[in-house]
């Protein structure tokens, strides 16, 4: 006897079939390459040797010893808290400032969108620039503030290209936060302001118990959305200090990077996607599920 | 029960991750990726056949189009010329990328020999020797067809233009100074100790990790009579450590050096920022056009340290394995040896070397609007010219050898730990092979 389809179920497959198209390109497209990858990640595969061998997690016992990897590691780490901090507090201030009526709210608001519209590699290398001993405007402007005959040789010094990248990085990355924080600022009800102030709430409080928890799930997102863009942060070093000096700036996906394109050898490059891929998934997870606990 | 479902949701992908390992395991080898054993059908070639080649813009202006109508009137197929990216870096990964991943879209690549051997060991270049002859090579510098061009017999590659690292001076500076251009080591210490004052250096290096440093370190390493891949010669120590006492001991060069890249670095020699500066012949386009090259910014015979010696360097055009015209891509590679088309390139790109083709020197008609070739003749009587010494790590080596070379100059270890350092990851990294 024939079974008959009932109307649900039809919808479901028609949906289905709509779907379908975009799964087989996602699959094809993000399912493939982390298989592709993880597989990777467990050979001894290098182009220049010709060699591509099952080895296990040799890839990843070789990382843990690679003194290279490790400062990468640990430099990316520091990237991504020193960067992700600054560009929360900094955003939200900005957020806040543009969200003031003031004359020329609208020209602040216009220049704060700048750093954003710019490419990152377009910024990189400009501030190679900005940070040059002899044209760098960077030296230059610390002088014109008071410090007269003052020199620091930035990008050719441990700490002080770390702090130029992170610095640089930080500049390009608040306007966004800021503007999306803007937004969902801007989404509270007047009410709940006018009702804190004729109970006596301070500006502070107002902030604290009632705009930043209002917008606490859009400040989440962020802050997982910037913060894996920080642990995949390649551009900014590529353009800026390849790495250097030594390899105090070589960030992980830069590391990657030199291990696929430059060594060819790419069990190694990707068992570092592996790593990476990890923290970046450990990070959204436990981000997630603080976003899901904050109801409001 | 939420256990129970993590651990099932574990396992779920982890079994997943082997079966789809599993799967792949029997995809591919090595060789197979790189083309080893596969033969790409291969078009005959006819009027209709386009080949597409990869390198350095062609100029619109009257050298590119004299240079495109030339190889037009000698080739019986169409040429489409496709360009390179401006910066080495973004050429090295475009090439590399598309060559691993087996793209045949470009039949025929110029790269240098740091990637030239790098894609012969890896397999990705075609054997050329059945069109490009030993007697097409002979007009090229001596030994270096052996270093960078041959693997195994076969012949992978034709060079097109010869660049020394030559000794820039700023003539201006020493006139002022009333200081005599050095010709030995303590000339030139005393000349650049001498030039260093009112902000300005004696010396410029571009010690940039991406390249220029390890093209210094050569450079100073054969100056010394070392070997930038030995670090236990005399040489090579000497050199090292003359490189840290440029910046603290003579004190006549920045630190800020180690972010100087070849770029930068011209712009800083063309501004009058430094008297000295040991550059490509391929930057002499920036001084021209900016006015100072002959005036201001001269090319001096290369001072004699322990040698004179000073490395030399080639572009080079190779055939893509994977190049389904092959026939049509040899055809343009020998081409491109004649005297004729290497000075039409070297003008149509605007890099205005001299031609690798050593017989081209001597034709005023064909080396008319190229530059720096009569300094390069200089060197070459005064024997300067050496082929860099190269391995297939070499972009590995410009990592991490060159990291550690810059821990030292910038005094976070020790010249000993910096030898021991540098010498091991050499080892390492010549070990893999």
């Amino acid at each position: 006897m024939k079974r008959k389809i009932t109307l649900s179920r039809r919808k479901t497959i028609f949906a289905w079939m709509c779907v379908l198209p975009v799964l087989v390109i996602r699959l094809w497209t993000t399912a493939y390459p982390v298989v592709a990858m993880s597989y990777y990640s467990l050979l001894d595969y290098d182009l220049i040797r010709r060699k591509k061998e099952f080895a296990g997690l040799q890839n990843i016992r070789n990382l843990a010893k690679n003194k290279q990897f490790l400062e990468s590691l640990s430099f990316t780490v520091k990237f991504t808290v020193i960067s992700i901090c600054f560009i929360i507090v900094l955003g939200v201030a900005l957020a806040l400032l543009m969200k003031q009526n003031f004359g020329g709210r609208k020209l602040i608001r216009t220049v704060a969108l700048i750093p954003w519209g710019l490419s990152m590699i377009v910024v990189s290398i400009a501030a190679l620039w900005a940070f040059d001993d002899t044209y760098g405007i960077v030296n230059d402007l610390i002088r014109r503030i008071g410090f007269e005959g003052y020199h620091f040789t930035w990008l050719a010094d441990k700490s002080g290209a770390q702090v130029a990248v992170i610095i640089v990085n930080i500049w390009k990355n608040v306007s966004f936060f800021a503007i999306i924080m803007l937004a969902a600022f801007q989404g509270i009800p007047g009410e709940l302001f006018e009702s804190a102030r004729i109970d006596g709430a301070s500006n502070w409080k107002i902030l604290f118990h009632v705009s930043l928890p209002y917008v606490m799930r859009t400040f989440i997102i962020m802050i997982i959305f910037v913060g894996v863009s920080q642990i995949n942060s390649f551009e900014i070093v590529y353009a800026m200090t390849k790495g250097g000096p030594g390899t105090t700036t070589s960030l992980l996906a830069y590391r990657l990077y030199m291990e696929a394109t430059k060594n060819m050898n790419y069990g190694m490059a990707s068992a570092i996607t592996m790593v990476m891929f990890l923290v970046t998934a450990v990070y959204g997870i436990i981000g997630l599920r603080i976003y899901r606990k904050v109801d409001y | 029960m939420k256990w129970g479902k993590v651990r099932k949701g574990t396992a779920l992908l982890l079994s997943g991750i082997c079966m789809s390992s599993m799967i792949l395991s029997g995809c591919s080898t090595a060789e197979e990726d790189a083309g080893a054993g596969q033969e790409t059908e291969q078009e005959e070639v006819s009027a209709d056949t386009e080949i597409t080649v990869y390198t350095p813009a062609i100029n619109e202006d009257e050298y590119g189009k004299e240079f495109k109508k030339y190889v037009e009137e000698n080739l019986d197929f169409k040429v489409n010329f496709e360009a390179e990216p401006l910066l080495y870096a973004d050429t090295v990964n475009k090439a590399t990328t598309m060559l691993a991943s087996g793209d045949d879209s470009v039949d025929v690549y110029f790269i240098d020999e740091i990637m030239q051997l790098s894609f012969m060991s890896a397999d990705f270049l075609e054997p050329i020797e059945d069109v490009v002859t030993e007697e097409d090579m002979s007009k090229f510098l001596e030994g270096y067809e052996d270093k960078f061009l041959k693997k195994d017999g076969h012949i992978y590659g034709v060079p097109a233009d010869f660049a020394g690292i030559l000794f820039f001076v700023n003539k201006k500076m020493f006139d002022d100074a009333d200081i005599a251009i050095p010709t030995n080591q303590e000339e030139f210490i005393d000349a650049a100790k001498k030039l260093t004052k009112d902000g300005k250096y004696g010396l410029l290096e571009a010690w940039d990790k991406a390249s220029h440093l390890q093209d210094n370190l050569n450079r100073w390493c054969l100056m010394f009579g070392g070997n930038f891949y030995d670090w236990t010669l005399d040489g090579t120590k000497e050199a090292i450590k003359f490189m840290y006492d440029l910046v603290h001991t003579y004190k006549v060069t920045s630190i800020d050096n180690l972010s100087v890249d070849y770029e930068t670095g011209n712009q800083k020699f063309v501004d009058g920022n430094a008297a000295m500066y040991f550059q490509w012949a391929g930057s002499v386009p920036s001084y021209e056009n900016a006015g100072k090259y002959g005036s201001e910014i001269i090319c001096a015979p290369m001072p004699e340290f322990k040698t004179n010696k000073t490395p030399m360097s080639s572009w080079m055009w190779v055939v893509n394995k994977k190049s389904s015209k092959k026939e049509a891509a040899k055809e343009y590679a020998k081409l491109m040896a004649s005297p004729e088309a290497q000075a039409l390139y070297m003008k149509a790109c605007g890099r205005l070397s001299p031609t690798a083709n050593l017989d081209v020197w001597n034709d005023s008609e064909l080396t008319d609007g190229l530059l720096t070739v009569e300094e390069h003749k200089q060197y070459v009587e005064d024997d300067a010219f050496e082929a860099r010494t190269l391995s297939e790590r070499h972009s590995e080596y410009m990592d991490t050898v060159t990291g550690t070379l810059q821990e030292y100059l910038m005094d976070e270890i020790s010249y000993e730990e910096c030898l021991e350092k540098g010498q091991q990851q050499i080892d390492e990294l010549l070990g893999k092979n």
